[in-house]
């Protein structure tokens, strides 16, 4: 029952918001899951030349899973917080099949996935740009998460600090250091 | 490198961006000293920060941008300039093409955003909006897609300043301010009715125009353009802290509460100059700190003011919505006593706190002690009578059971019971049925076992179900739907009942939901269940005999004897004739009670016309004729007290149509031909008037059905077919409806099998071959459908009366109309 599982994702979110960081180990599969196959749904019935957009699609699952009448802003930012990590490893899976087709593979990709790959952005990028991320995590497990709120998750700034529970200045100021460190490590990977 | 020096390398970075660039390097040395490896880590760092530039800054998945439409035309509108932007959608000033003097305001949804689901909601929304007319709410014009499809709404454009900046810039007085905010509450409360809560009210989104009068804006868009305020928004919609209730900090339901509150922070805004909380910080945890725990200044601390206003707006802005205002309606009626020099019901609620207080400090009051704390609050100025009201206000404060009792009175009674009987209402009130059950199953799932709210649900499911189709009243032929909340009804009541604190009105009210949900399961094929129901439901009202006003009992006990006799008409007809006297006379005796009430009447009317018919089928026509005669008698009392009255005109029609019946079966198939046409016309004109009314419409085809058979019996065939044909159309329609109805199944079965045996007997009169075989096969397809229904109501289990009689003809019929086509046609000649 459709209406059975958006309680139950509900309740997940408000128990991770009070602490229960357990919460979000068992939301994202409900999250990652809804994603998918709403993306695939939207695909089959795509128009030609509409590209389907990741941060629509959040936002829909996020209305579809989620109680409005029970959440409220901060849960918003929150289920796009859980949602940045969905969607950072669907875009990372991505890169990585595809790669691995260049290299020989031949079945067909995933079609949700190829349609949120962002236009103009090389693959290793978004590889590139993981990979740093984890090693960034290991060090400054905030300026990481800032990070993929931005990046992957497209919040604002101010998003950001209200997902995170931080000012606005301190989000800038983890966000131009987090750049810094990235843009070197990945400058310095390229050479 | 260890998290430790990244943190030092983290801050020495950050102490040097923090400086201008030509100083960093300075200030690196200072800060580095002989820490070589930080120097030369941090300079690394910094050099690849200056070489940033857009390094990341588009999201990964980043909608593109959208253009702006502005200079371009959307439907008949010319767009001029984008006035706001949202995280889904943009807003637009337009002029119309035809007419550029007149200006409007269109909100179209941004590309990316328009995913089915999106636009499933932006309909709903602006379906909601259409409802909503009100003078003070800006209105909705016109709707649409654009050239690629992205839905827009094109609202009246407001040219105003936000209500607070119009009060102060145009030095109000504290009266004009409160009667200004007294329209702003009527435009919420009206609002309110139509289920629609704002849930972003605030001073930018209520405009004061030229004339001095306020307009509200974004009314439902703030859910819809933007569901929970997306955190990159501007103006559209965004949850504004300073006007955010504790319950929606807390992540609670949001309903009318929130709206009183939002209210009550721009009545502190306008009276004080300014808000009751600002904010230094933009931390969520640390404003639902401060609104959840913290008490505004008294707005008379800010500006001098009179404490009633204190009074009233702290009420508004009460942390604990169950203490608030139970509607706009009662904070704007508080105001209106304020102004008229009135004591304002928020300051009796203090002295009943006093009182209460005072109450529990002394444990041992006696009689003395109470009446002591009415002489105070007497002196205090408040009369007891005042007391009285504060009490039975707080009573009713619990704000969930408002909200509840606000839906099952003020939509349905209101709404339902005024247009139930003015025609052609029918699908204005899906809209509100709709929304009203959304609202409910929510309120259901936080009700616990609190037992003042599950009575107030329990109403509520039972108005609504009526409202979705209780058969018998105009209704929407929904009576799948109707039984799902009547289910609801029984379930609360059951557990209110068997609860200890169950009283006799809970079981009157469960008996009365036995009812109810009865009369549902009957429409879907569920007798059985319904049978039981009812025989539980006459239990109850047996045993509450002696502890009931005779009227009331007469009433209750009238309409289970009632419902019995329906169950026993199939099994044992003296039992139905039996119940259906015991029925009558519950309601004489009702009626002689309380003469001249419409429901009365109607009550009687029916139970004599089910008597007839009980009698009819005993076959005893002359007592079954005083019975439908007396029936006519009521329903025309009713018709000559109300024309209007669509309920008193499809009820003597009842009565008509069984006298033509009686008429017929004594052999005056020209009395009864008469009888059924007065019915004909009745029903059309309510059908004319209501094109929805499916009651109405099947009503009709049985009354074509009836001309049909009375026509058959006076050998004019060809007109016969003509009737037939009427009702089968009506009967397929009505079916296409409801599809899972068995009722309609039956009917269009035996409408089709009538109709093809009017074909079948027009073939066999004709000599001539070719036109015989044309009505043959004129004749095939309706004994087709009829075996098809038939076919289908043989899957819900062995067919009994009319489906019987009906199946035993098309098994007896479509064979010969098979064989006949097969013997005229002319391959079967060659």
């Amino acid at each position: 029952m459709p209406l059975a599982r958006s309680k139950d994702v509900t309740t997940l979110l408000l128990e991770w918001r009070n602490g229960n960081r357990k919460a979000l180990d068992e939301l994202t599969p409900l999250v990652y899951g809804e994603l998918r196959q709403l993306a695939a749904r939207y695909l089959r019935r795509e128009r030609p030349g509409h590209t389907l957009q990741s941060t629509a699609l959040v936002h829909e699952v996020y209305l579809k899973l989620i109680d409005q009448r029970r959440a409220d802003l901060q849960d918003r930012n929150q289920f796009f917080a859980a949602a940045a990590h969905t969607v950072r490893r669907i875009l990372v899976s991505h890169a990585r099949k595809r790669q691995s087709l260049k290299r020989g593979g031949g079945a067909t990709l995933l079609a949700f996935e190829e349609s949120i790959t962002p236009i103009g952005r090389k693959d290793w990028d978004i590889i590139a740009i993981d990979t740093a991320l984890q090693s960034l995590a290991q060090l400054d497990p905030q300026q990481a998460r800032v990070v993929e709120l931005r990046f992957f998750a497209g919040l604002s700034i101010k998003g950001t600090a209200e997902a995170l529970g931080i000012s606005t200045a301190t989000v800038s100021r983890e966000w131009d250091l987090a750049r810094a460190w990235l843009h070197r490590e990945l400058s310095r990977s390229a050479l | 490198m260890n998290p430790e020096r990244w943190l030092q390398i983290k801050q020495v970075a950050n102490a040097c961006l923090d400086v201008e660039p030509n100083q960093r390097e300075a200030r690196l040395g200072e800060l580095c000293g002989s820490d070589v490896s930080l120097l030369d880590e941090v300079k690394s760092l910094l050099a690849s920060h200056a070489d940033l530039g857009d390094f990341l800054e588009t999201a990964a998945a980043d909608p593109e941008p959208d253009e702006l439409l502005t200079g371009q035309q959307i439907g008949s509108y010319q767009i001029r300039e984008a006035v706001a932007e949202g995280g889904m959608g943009t807003v637009y000033r337009a002029v119309r093409a035809s007419d550029f003097q007149k200006q409007v305001a269109i909100k179209v949804i941004k590309r990316g955003m328009d995913t089915n689901f999106m636009l499933r909601r932006f309909r709903q929304e602006r379906q909601i909006l259409a409802g909503l007319d009100h003078p003070h709410v800006a209105r909705l014009l016109d709707g649409g897609a654009t050239a690629d499809g992205r839905p827009y709404l094109v609202m009246e454009y407001i040219e105003g300043r936000a209500i607070t900046d119009y009060c102060e810039e145009e030095g109000l007085t504290i009266p004009e301010r409160l009667r200004l905010f007294r329209i702003v509450c009527a435009a919420v409360q009206s609002a309110h009715q139509n289920l629609v809560v704002h849930r972003d009210l605030k001073p930018s989104n209520i405009l004061v125009t030229a004339d001095g009068l306020p307009k509200l804006l974004d009314f439902g868009i703030a859910k819809m353009l933007d569901p929970d305020s997306g955190p990159t928004v501007t103006s559209l919609g965004l949850m504004t802290p300073e006007c955010a209730s504790p319950e929606q900090l807390r992540g609670e339901p949001i309903n009318t509460g929130t709206d009183i509150y939002a209210l009550g922070v721009l009545l502190y805004y306008l009276l004080a100059g300014e808000p009751p909380y600002r904010f230094t910080t933009r931390s969520v945890e640390e404003i639902r700190r401060l609104v959840c725990e913290i008490e505004p200044r008294k707005p008379s601390e800010v500006r001098a003011l009179p404490e009633d206003l204190d009074k009233i707006v702290l009420k508004a802005m009460h942390k604990d919505a169950s203490h608030r205002y139970a509607s706009a309606e009662q904070l704007s009626e508080d105001i209106g006593r304020y102004l008229a020099g009135q004591p304002v019901t928020a300051r009796i609620d203090t002295f009943q706190y006093r009182a209460l207080k005072f109450l529990a400090r002394h444990k041992t009051a006696s009689a003395a002690s109470a009446m002591a704390v009415c002489a105070l609050l007497a002196g205090m100025g408040a009369t007891l009578a005042e007391v009285r009201v504060a009490r039975m206000e707080r009573a009713r404060a619990e704000r969930r059971s408002n909200d509840v009792r606000r839906l099952a009175e003020s939509l349905m009674s209101e709404l339902h019971d005024g247009v139930q009987k003015l025609p052609g209402s029918t699908g204005m009130r899906k809209l509100i049925v709709d929304r009203a059950v959304t609202s409910l199953d929510a309120l259901t799932q936080d009700a616990g076992s609190d037992d003042g709210l599950r009575r107030e649900l329990g109403k509520a499911y039972l108005r609504l179900g009526e409202v979705q189709g209780e058969p018998g009243k105009a209704n929407l032929g929904s009576a799948q739907a109707a039984g799902v909340s009547f289910r609801k009804a029984v379930k609360l009541y059951e557990e209110i009942v068997n609860a200890a604190s169950g009283t006799v009105q809970d079981r009157r009210e469960l008996a009365n939901a036995y009812g109810k949900l009865s009369t549902a399961l009957w429409d879907t094929g569920g007798e059985t269940e319904a049978r039981s129901l009812d025989v539980k439901a006459l239990r109850i009202r047996q045993a509450l005999a002696s502890r009931l006003a005779p009227v009331e009992l007469g009433k209750e006990l009238g309409s289970s004897y009632f419902i019995i006799g329906v169950h026993h008409l199939r099994s044992d007809l003296p039992a139905a004739v039996e119940n259906y006297r015991k029925s009558v006379e519950a309601y004489e005796r009702v009626l002689r009670a309380e003469p001249n009430s419409p429901v009365n009447m109607r009550n009687l009317s029916m139970a004599q016309k089910y008597l007839g018919g009980s009698l009819i089928t005993q076959h005893h026509y002359a007592e079954a004729l005083r019975s439908y005669e007396a029936a006519q008698a009521i329903d025309e009392m009713r018709i000559a007290a109300d024309p209007q009255d669509t309920e008193a005109r499809m009820d003597i029609t009842l009565a008509y149509s069984d006298i033509g019946y009686i008429l017929r079966e004594q052999g005056d198939v020209r009395g009864a031909l008469g009888y059924y046409e007065k019915v004909e016309r009745l029903r059309s004109a309510i059908v004319a008037a209501d094109p929805k009314d499916e009651r109405a419409q099947s009503g009709l085809a049985s009354a074509y059905f009836n001309i049909g058979r009375t026509l058959r019996l006076l050998h004019q065939t060809q007109e016969a077919t003509a009737a037939f044909e009427k009702a089968r159309q009506i009967r397929e329609s009505l079916l296409a409806l409801d599809s899972a109805s068995s009722r309609a199944k039956v009917f269009l079965a035996s409408t089709c099998a009538y109709l093809a045996a009017a074909y079948a007997e027009l073939a066999r009169g004709t000599k001539q071959p070719e036109a015989r075989l044309a009505l043959w096969r004129q004749a095939l397809p309706h004994y087709r459908r009829a075996a098809e229904m038939i076919a289908a109501l043989k899957g819900n289990g062995p067919l009994t009366g009319e489906a019987a009689e009906t199946g035993a003809q098309v098994d007896r019929e479509l064979p010969q109309c098979l064989a006949a086509i097969a013997e005229l046609s002319p391959s079967a000649a060659q």
